[in-house]
């Protein structure tokens, strides 16, 4: 089953999420236009948005006011993937040409600080002081996160707690903060809104840390990108961390630079699939959805619930 | 006025937000950003001549002073990829993680009217960034058009939301005024100068040279604006010799040739 088919019934408001999108990017400037286009049409998951309007529907569901969350939240992912693309010197995203690629540097900085500023107008609309500190915390944590990102590349001798702190920081936020927000701009009691955003915390923390594991186990042709590439790139993920317990392979990951060659990384990847490391990575995958799906359970019954619950389910699952 | 008084306000926001702005792992890499003073002692002006600074004041200004650095950082991603990859990656998310503060210290105050103000003033700066980089101008006045957006957007954004609507045309001439001095002292220093990559277009050789036109082009503008910042310091009624070392000369001098022009026209 696709994804999309776990929230159907969201159709006609995701389509109008996508118009909204179309309008925000609008601009008298063509080029910035163009660039901010070129990334919209690339499309994507859209999760995010999905994730405000099922917390949404928890209480008073207003499209015409959840759309500006949705939109926002949103317009924040797009800012940050076009200043990933220059931090990541990317050419391709989604099998396009990236925006730093097709023009330059320049006109990527610009682009993503002008998403950003979309993003911030939009969010303007909802006047709840609570929405405001909730998403410009989060903003703040992802960019300490990112920047842990880089600081930590081939720190051999992190552990556990520093990665999940950079994974929640790099991914989970901004889950949890879309379901938080969502339901806020629905005005539900603080009580629902800090439940959601917990049920968006841990569903985050299990999808990154399945990409993680996704990042070993699938092949070149279905991530778009050298199996092992992050820990090619120093970035010390979870069945990493659980490999280096293991006396004979340790050593091996704790010799990989930025110079290590592909047949020696093809080798070591074989290496840490010997050991337990994924399956101690997918258990702890199943855990935060564990609790993630039992944040839900003090919900009434509703499509929404249903939804959330079988994207988590999804997430657990997901095989690329 | 009590220039005591002026320097603490000063000392005391520079303060706040070098505490805000402070990350250790940054900035050993990358260094501390620059904090721009002049723009600072010119958000102060206002402040200093109704004698009044509260704290919430002093968030405002920090915003904008936050603001500023994190467009600032970005404009420093290189385009040719002269710098390391580290670098480069650094800059970009210091950028983006100073323009998140300006937005947390609004949230927590809060002040959504002034998120959503200088949201919009981020936009069009950016808008005029991409205009001036990216299209042929044609006339001198449109590249002036958005250089003074460039610079002073965020600052008009933050007087008027502060009820000081009456000094912007004198923030955007000094703001202006300094962006063109920095651009003579960039092409000067061979350093890319938009200002003058632009004015070169208007050049019929190929490839262009830089004739000495351009630089009475420039020279005339300077003159220009030197001349429109006196008469509204006259009509605002701004006491300029009190003010003119800390807030006015530093927007007159330029680094290549150390002239303090201002003296001359006072």
């Amino acid at each position: 089953m696709k994804l999309k088919m776990l929230y159907s019934f969201l159709k006609t408001d995701i389509d109008e999420i996508e118009k909204e999108l179309n309008l925000a990017i609008e601009s008298d400037t063509a080029l910035l236009k163009d660039a901010s286009l070129h990334l919209l049409q690339a499309g994507g998951k859209r999760i995010r948005p999905v994730f405000v309007l099922l917390s949404a529907k928890t209480g008073e569901y207003d499209i015409h006011v959840i759309k500006n969350v949705a939109v926002a939240l949103e317009l924040i992912h797009m800012a940050s993937l076009v200043h990933d693309d220059v931090i990541d010197d990317a050419e391709l995203r989604r099998g396009r040409t990236t925006i730093k690629a097709q023009w330059d540097n320049q006109v990527a900085m610009y682009t993503g600080d002008y998403m950003f500023a979309r993003a911030l107008d939009y969010m303007t609309i909802i006047e709840e002081p609570v929405a405001h500190r909730i998403l410009s915390h989060a903003i703040v944590e992802l960019c300490i996160g990112e920047i842990a990102q880089i600081e930590d590349k081939y720190r051999f001798d992190q552990n556990l707690r520093d990665y999940l702190r950079r994974i929640k920081r790099k991914t989970a936020l901004l889950i949890a903060v879309s379901c938080q927000l969502g339901a806020v701009a629905g005005k539900v009691p603080e009580e629902v809104h800090t439940r959601l955003y917990r049920f968006g915390y841990y569903v985050g923390m299990a999808y990154q840390i399945t990409d993680d594991i996704l990042d070993f186990t699938s092949s070149e042709e279905e991530l778009g990108k050298p199996a092992g590439g992050d820990l090619m790139q120093g970035n010390i993920t979870l069945p990493v961390l659980y490999a280096l317990d293991n006396k004979q392979v340790a050593p091996k990951i704790m010799s990989v630079q930025e110079n290590t060659q592909k047949e020696e990384m093809t080798h070591l990847i074989d290496e840490i699939l010997s050991t337990d490391a994924i399956q101690k990575s997918a258990h702890l995958s199943q855990l935060y959805l564990k609790k993630a799906l039992k944040e839900l359970d003090a919900l009434p019954p509703s499509k929404a619930k249903k939804s959330l619950r079988d994207i988590a389910l999804f997430i657990g699952k997901r095989k690329y | 006025m009590n220039t005591q008084i002026n320097s603490r306000w000063m000392e005391e926001t520079l303060q706040y937000i070098n505490k805000q702005l402070h990350h250790s792992y940054l900035h050993n890499a990358i260094g501390a950003p620059e904090i721009d003073e002049k723009r600072l002692s010119l958000l102060l002006l206002p402040f200093q001549l109704t004698g009044s600074y509260s704290e919430l004041d002093k968030s405002y200004v920090s915003t904008a002073m936050l603001i500023q650095t994190a467009l600032d950082t970005h404009e420093k991603v290189s385009i040719n990829e002269s710098d390391s990859l580290k670098q480069r990656q650094l800059t970009v998310l210091a950028g983006d993680f100073y323009s998140g503060l300006y937005y947390r210290i609004l949230a927590q105050i809060p002040d959504i009217p002034l998120i959503r103000r200088i949201a919009h003033a981020i936009q069009e700066i950016n808008e005029h960034k991409i205009d001036i980089t990216s299209k042929k101008i044609n006339k001198i006045e449109d590249i002036l058009i958005s250089l003074t957006k460039i610079e002073s957007a965020i600052i008009t954004q933050v007087f008027a939301h502060r009820g000081f609507e009456k000094y912007i045309t004198l923030a955007e001439d000094l703001l202006v005024l300094n962006r063109l001095t920095r651009e003579k002292d960039q092409f000067l220093s061979g350093e890319h100068s938009i200002l003058f990559h632009q004015l070169a277009k208007f050049s019929s050789t190929v490839p262009p040279v830089y004739p000495k036109k351009d630089f009475d082009t420039h020279d005339h503008l300077l003159t220009q604006k030197k001349n429109l910042i006196a008469s509204k310091i006259n009509e605002l009624g701004i006491p300029f010799d009190s003010l003119k070392g800390s807030v006015f000369i530093p927007f007159f001098e330029s680094a290549v040739q150390s002239k303090i022009y201002v003296e001359e026209g006072y």
